[in-house]
């Protein structure tokens, strides 16, 4: 066989129950108990993966599918899930690509809203990490600053959006209708009991925790920060973002380099 | 003294589980919903831990499929047992992924002697990585295949001696399947053998006329009631999980069902 073999039939019905390819294959290997039946058992299989992938979808994303409606919801998620299958063990991840997906095909404002509840489930489920004060910075020397890494929270969103996506989720979408604005910058935080927090960010600030998140490092950070147009002062720009972070609980190690978290 | 009466734990019920307000002897988990980093997941389940006995009961870990075990997967695993001591930890004699795809579902295998061997050197590997036996339970299936001539009690007993597993026997699931695939239930559970059986599913199912479903959605029929009265006849008490995944009514409902479904076969006596 034998794997072989099981691993031909399976690609046959995996085939079958994603794309609705017609199978003779697989319905030469299958036992009917009368004429249609193999069709109609398969279906069986091919309805409940998209019905139960569908369902995921709008569970983790309730606010987005409450606002396309469950027809042109349930259309969409069968196309993203075309695009993008599930490669994890849990249906949790599932929806990782969907805000950017969603965002391409319904619009910016929808990609919005669905990037502020991506940022929302890794704040339920997100590594726990316990914030450090700003008291760390006291006693590192000047000459260390340079080196001087700053770890955020694993479960903090930094987020730019084109639309009130924000305010609709605040609300749960309940009297705001979802429209374009200019850019704004946003941050997804845990709050009390894994609930998410949303805080507005100035562009600055918002353009160095972005890079402290990237790179872990408050010097590569002011470097990459340095390359952009800012209007404040960059040590200014710096100063004000640490304190937004030291001030939200979003700091979880400082130190050298090789000793942050 | 080993616990009877268990639950699916369910989102409604984590409020209540938490602080071991529900009158039950303990709750059954998928696995999955908690191999998380962090957060909430993990805080109930620390909390429902300290009240009750758990089991993990998991959906993926693609035992008969033929794409490599999971490693990362199994690692998680053997984590959250190591952690938190379940009753059992078990999962279904099916694939779920094929060539790195997770299909979400629990898919049907031929039922024929190549399969056994190669579904029990899975489950062995499986062992051997969590240091522990596991459950698998039979499915609910809607097609069968040429391939093979073992009947499904068979298979499944086949399997569990080559690999030296437990079984977790549903018997919704072999009411549904006996239905679609015209065998006699009651033969089904005459056939598997007594000690391997750990643990019962109880649930409900919905009928298309045609096709019986594994929906989980209503409260266990008659046939399947009639069918752990049996099951409990032949292989005595064993733990008892009633899942309802859609339709969930409130915690005293389900508490009520499972013990009405208990009640039934309690006075019937194991064979000697």
């Amino acid at each position: 066989m034998s794997a072989t073999r099981l691993g031909e039939l399976q690609d046959a019905f995996c085939d079958f129950v994603v794309h609705g390819r017609s199978a003779p294959a697989l319905e030469t290997q299958l036992r009917s108990r009368g004429a249609g039946d193999s069709e109609l058992q398969l279906d069986v299989y091919r309805n409940a993966y998209f019905i139960r992938l569908e369902k995921a979808l709008a569970h983790d994303f309730p606010l987005s599918a409450k606002l396309l409606g469950p027809q042109s919801f349930a259309r969409l998620a069968a196309e993203y899930v075309l695009a993008y299958p599930s490669r994890h063990p849990s249906l949790r991840y599932l929806g990782h690509a969907l805000p950017g997906w969603l965002g391409e095909h319904t619009g910016v404002a929808t990609g919005d809203l669905a990037a502020i509840e991506w940022a929302a489930m890794q704040v339920l489920d997100g590594c726990d990490r316990e914030p450090v004060d700003s008291g760390r910075l006291e006693g590192i020397a000047p000459a260390d600053w340079p080196r001087l890494a700053l770890a955020l929270m694993p479960t903090l969103s930094l987020l730019e959006i084109s639309s009130n996506a924000d305010r609709v989720w605040l609300s749960g979408a309940e009297g705001h209708e979802l429209v374009e604005t200019k850019r704004r910058r946003i941050a997804v935080s845990r709050g009390a009991e894994c609930r998410p927090c949303l805080t507005e960010l100035s562009s600055e600030t918002f353009l160095v925790l972005e890079a402290v998140s990237r790179t872990n490092c408050l010097a590569d950070a002011s470097d990459e920060v340095a390359k952009t147009a800012v209007s404040a002062s960059l040590p200014e720009q710096i100063a004000t973002a640490i304190h937004v972070a030291f001030a939200h609980g979003w700091v979880t190690g400082v130190g050298p380099r090789q000793v942050a978290e | 003294m080993t616990p009877r009466l268990g639950l699916g734990l369910r989102p409604p019920m984590y409020q209540q589980a938490r602080l071991g307000e529900i009158r039950v002897d303990w709750f059954e988990l998928i696995s999955e919903n908690f191999m998380v980093p962090g957060g909430q997941p993990l805080a109930v389940l620390e909390d429902v831990r300290r009240h009750y006995p758990i089991a993990f009961h998991g959906v993926s870990m693609n035992l008969g499929g033929t794409d490599p075990l999971d490693g990362g997967y199994l690692g998680e695993l053997k984590h959250l047992a190591d952690s938190f001591e379940p009753l059992f930890v078990s999962d279904h004699l099916c694939w779920t992924r094929h060539r790195g795809q997770h299909l979400h579902d629990l898919l049907p295998l031929p039922y024929a002697e190549e399969v056994v061997d190669h579904v029990a050197r899975r489950i062995e590997t499986v062992q051997e990585v969590l240091g522990r036996k596991i459950l698998i339970e039979n499915l609910s299936s809607y097609v069968k295949f040429d391939w093979g001539d073992m009947p499904e009690w068979e298979f499944l007993a086949e399997v569990a001696s080559r690999a030296d597993c437990l079984i977790l026997l549903d018997v919704n699931n072999i009411v549904v399947s006996a239905w679609n695939h015209g065998f006699d239930a009651e033969s089904y559970v005459g056939a598997i053998p007594r000690e391997r059986v750990a643990q019962h599913h109880v649930a409900g199912h919905s009928s298309t006329g045609r096709l019986k479903i594994d929906t989980h959605d209503h409260p266990a029929s008659a046939a399947v009631i009639a069918l752990y009265a049996e099951a409990r006849r032949r292989f005595g008490p064993r733990p008892v999980c009633l899942e309802r995944d859609d339709n969930i009514p409130g915690t005293e409902e389900l508490l009520a069902e499972l013990k009405a479904i208990t009640q039934v076969s309690a006075a019937t006596e194991p064979c000697a």
